[in-house]
């Protein structure tokens, strides 16, 4: 017989095979990340035009208060569009968190009654929340034509900030999900961190307006170098590095906390959710 | 020579009564400041269950309810983790999942075949492949691309089965899937099962009707109160459970000790009588029938007493719900011994096995469930003035008339 499994009362986590076992399931995880989409926009009445409608509503409110009321410094780039490419990383932040904190409740009655890694879960929001960045990203190439402003070879450097959007929401989404089922009181606390993330992010105002004695502590905030990055690609504006790879560092080290964290409650998920 | 298909040593399942592992940062808090001394009530779902499964075998679980079965397949599919002991598995194990589990109500029908293939562990290429036969299985061709939300439950069940029915996998798992269905169907489905045990294929099933285990199982593993107290051929293993059942119902529910709650106030009998208030060992459809529960409190007085009686049928579905503070008779003290009648008018059920289960409760806290306190019988009886009944399973029996109106 080609595979043996062997289950043994207290043996140590095999944190490896976990994470292949999810590569095994592939075809789950894609099939959850599709149902999500086409969940999220059956059922209601405007359907896809709300992945459109919800960006642009919360863009024209930050270009009122940043741009119009408070009138923030953009760096030379038109507010409408500082404030869109900021919101672009965070929207996919927010959304992925938000929807990964819940999920693997959502996703009882599944884990209840079928074996699978349920790692799966929450990694199948990051996926199906990318539709809504796709969307905010051509927003925003669609923006730019209108503005008149010219794409340059930096504009390709969106991909590796993409990239480490989905493995921060990856990783935040990851510990969220976990720590929601050890403690319910996570889905009362995800939104107060989510709005305190918002405003503590430069979506709409750049980071070089936060003074310098706050800097290493704003740097710390893993969306400043990723927002950072997606203007310097695409308006080539001012970029610190250093915040760059200190995002990286801290994406990195939360993304495997988190999968050891939820790996390490795995076996436990069915007996206390 | 037969070859293992799966091997229990020494497993144990042990739950922790409460909130100790979930709940909130609070009581986690407040159970980390007292130490880990601090105690938990705990309860052994499975007690050092030692046991081979040969391949090929077709394995029925029985025992009441409580007994462990569902636990004892949800360590096998690795749904929850064993607390002692070791399994091992030899082959691919996946389980036949209860209908609907894993399908989305807006998903169209062949999406759903894809997510449910997906989720009970098919390849994309795989469900691509046998998806004519998933289709032609179910006989839903027609309604493939429709929301799965205006189905009927009929086309759900047969949808989801077709999808099941067509893994593949070296053991597989049955919790009381074939509980629902029509009957055409249901047979259809026991043919494919059969197809299946006959490829050399092990099945692990859970099911009360014992029917249908003499049917499909050569093997049986009775369980009860977390332990095996038998395995073997499944014809011994029905015997010894049945006789078990037998005389359980002998020992008086006062003195039985599966059961749950405070105790503030206890049952001490359940007596089924008729409307001359003489013992009734068989109610016939239609006529007067008291339940007549013998209680006392444990209390010097307890307030806001609340008693339910429920009525299963062998399938385990609910078919009475019975409480007294839904039908306006609340009980507001109880002191001492008491006895409480419920009373049926007109005993609305069809013929067949129910079983009875009772719960009081004391000011909105649990304070004595039993489970499976009597088994009654009913007959044909004269609940319509023609005698007739319609066929069993379909339904309650109602008072109504028809008016025909012609011009």
């Amino acid at each position: 017989m080609a595979i043996t499994t062997i289950i043994e009362a207290g043996s140590p986590v095999q944190y490896w095979r976990k994470i292949i076992e999810c590569w095994q399931y592939r075809d789950m995880l894609r099939m959850l990340s599709y149902r999500d989409v086409r969940v999220r926009y059956a059922q209601t009445f405007l359907g896809i035009a709300w992945a459109i409608l919800n960006p642009i509503i919360s863009v024209l409110l930050l270009y009122f208060v940043f741009g119009v009321v408070v009138k923030v410094d953009t760096q030379g780039v038109p507010p409408l569009l500082f404030s869109m490419a900021g919101l672009c990383s965070w929207n996919y932040f927010s959304r992925v968190v938000g929807e990964a904190g819940s999920s693997v409740i959502g996703a009882q009655s599944l884990v209840k009654k079928v074996y699978f890694p349920r790692l799966i879960i929450p990694l199948s929001k990051s996926i199906s929340a990318l539709i809504d960045l796709v969307i905010v990203i051509m927003m925003l190439a669609a923006m730019m034509i209108v503005y008149g402003i010219p794409f340059s070879w930096q504009a390709i450097m969106i991909i590796p900030f993409t990239i480490m959007a989905i493995m921060a929401g990856i990783a935040f989404g990851v510990w969220i999900a976990a720590l929601t089922i050890r403690f319910r009181d996570f889905t009362h606390i995800l939104p107060l961190i989510l709005r305190i993330g918002m405003f503590l992010s430069p979506i709409a105002y750049g980071a070089s307006l936060v003074p310098q004695p706050y800097k290493w502590a704003f740097n710390l905030n893993p969306l400043t170098g990723i927002i950072e990055g997606f203007r310097w690609a695409l308006f080539n504006t001012p970029l610190d590095v250093s915040s760059i790879w200190i995002s990286l560092v801290v994406i990195l080290m939360i993304l495997v906390g988190g999968i050891w964290y939820f790996l390490r409650m795995d076996q436990y998920i069915a007996d206390i959710i | 020579m037969n070859k293992a298909a799966i091997t229990l040593e020494h497993v144990s399942k042990t739950y922790q009564r409460g909130k100790v592992r979930r709940g909130d940062i609070r009581s986690s808090m407040a159970s980390w400041w007292s130490g880990p001394g601090k105690e938990k009530e705990e309860f052994d779902a499975l007690k050092d269950i030692n046991l081979t499964i040969q391949q090929g075998d077709v394995v029925g679980i029985i025992g009441p309810n409580g007994a462990g079965k569902s636990t004892l397949l949800k360590l096998l599919s690795r749904i929850t983790y064993p607390s002692k002991g070791r399994i091992t598995i030899h082959g691919t194990l996946s389980s036949m999942l209860e209908v609907g589990t894993g399908f989305h109500p807006e998903l169209t029908g062949r999406e759903n075949i894809f997510l449910n293939g997906a989720i009970i562990g098919m390849k994309r290429e795989e469900v691509g492949r046998k998806l004519d036969s998933i289709v032609a299985f179910s006989g839903l061709e027609d309604f493939l691309d429709t929301p799965v939300k205006h189905y009927s439950s009929g086309m759900y069940v047969r949808l989801a089965f077709s999808v099941a029915s067509h893994l593949e996998p070296d053991i597989l798992l049955i919790d009381e899937v074939l509980a629902v269905g029509d009957q055409e169907f249901r047979n259809k489905c026991m043919e494919k099962l059969l197809d299946v045990s006959g490829q050399g294929r092990t099945i692990i099933m859970v099911s009360h009707q014992m029917t249908h285990l003499k049917q499909l199982c050569n093997q049986g593993i009775y369980l009860s109160g977390g332990t095996m107290i038998n395995n073997g051929p499944i014809d011994t293993i029905i015997q010894t459970y049945l006789d078990a059942v037998d005389q359980a119902s002998q020992v008086s529910i006062g003195e039985r000790k599966d059961r749950k709650g405070s105790g503030k106030v206890k049952l001490n009998s359940v007596m089924v009588l008729d409307e001359h208030e003489q013992n009734l060992p068989v109610i016939s459809a239609g006529q007067k029938v008291i339940f007549r529960l013998d209680l006392h409190s444990n209390e010097l007085e307890s307030r806001n007493v609340e008693v339910k009686i429920e009525l299963f049928d062998s399938f385990g579905h609910l078919w009475c719900f019975c409480k007294n503070s839904i039908s306006g008779s609340s009980i507001a003290a109880l002191k001492g011994k008491a006895t409480i009648d419920c009373i049926f008018p007109k005993f609305p059920l069809n013929k067949g096995a129910y079983h009875l289960s009772t719960t009081i409760f004391v000011q909105n806290q649990l304070s004595d469930e039993v489970i499976n306190a009597l088994t009654i019988n009913v007959d044909q009886g004269m609940y319509y003035e023609t005698g007739k009944l319609p066929p069993v399973h379909k339904g309650f029996l109602s008072d109504y008339t028809w008016v025909l109106k012609t011009d």
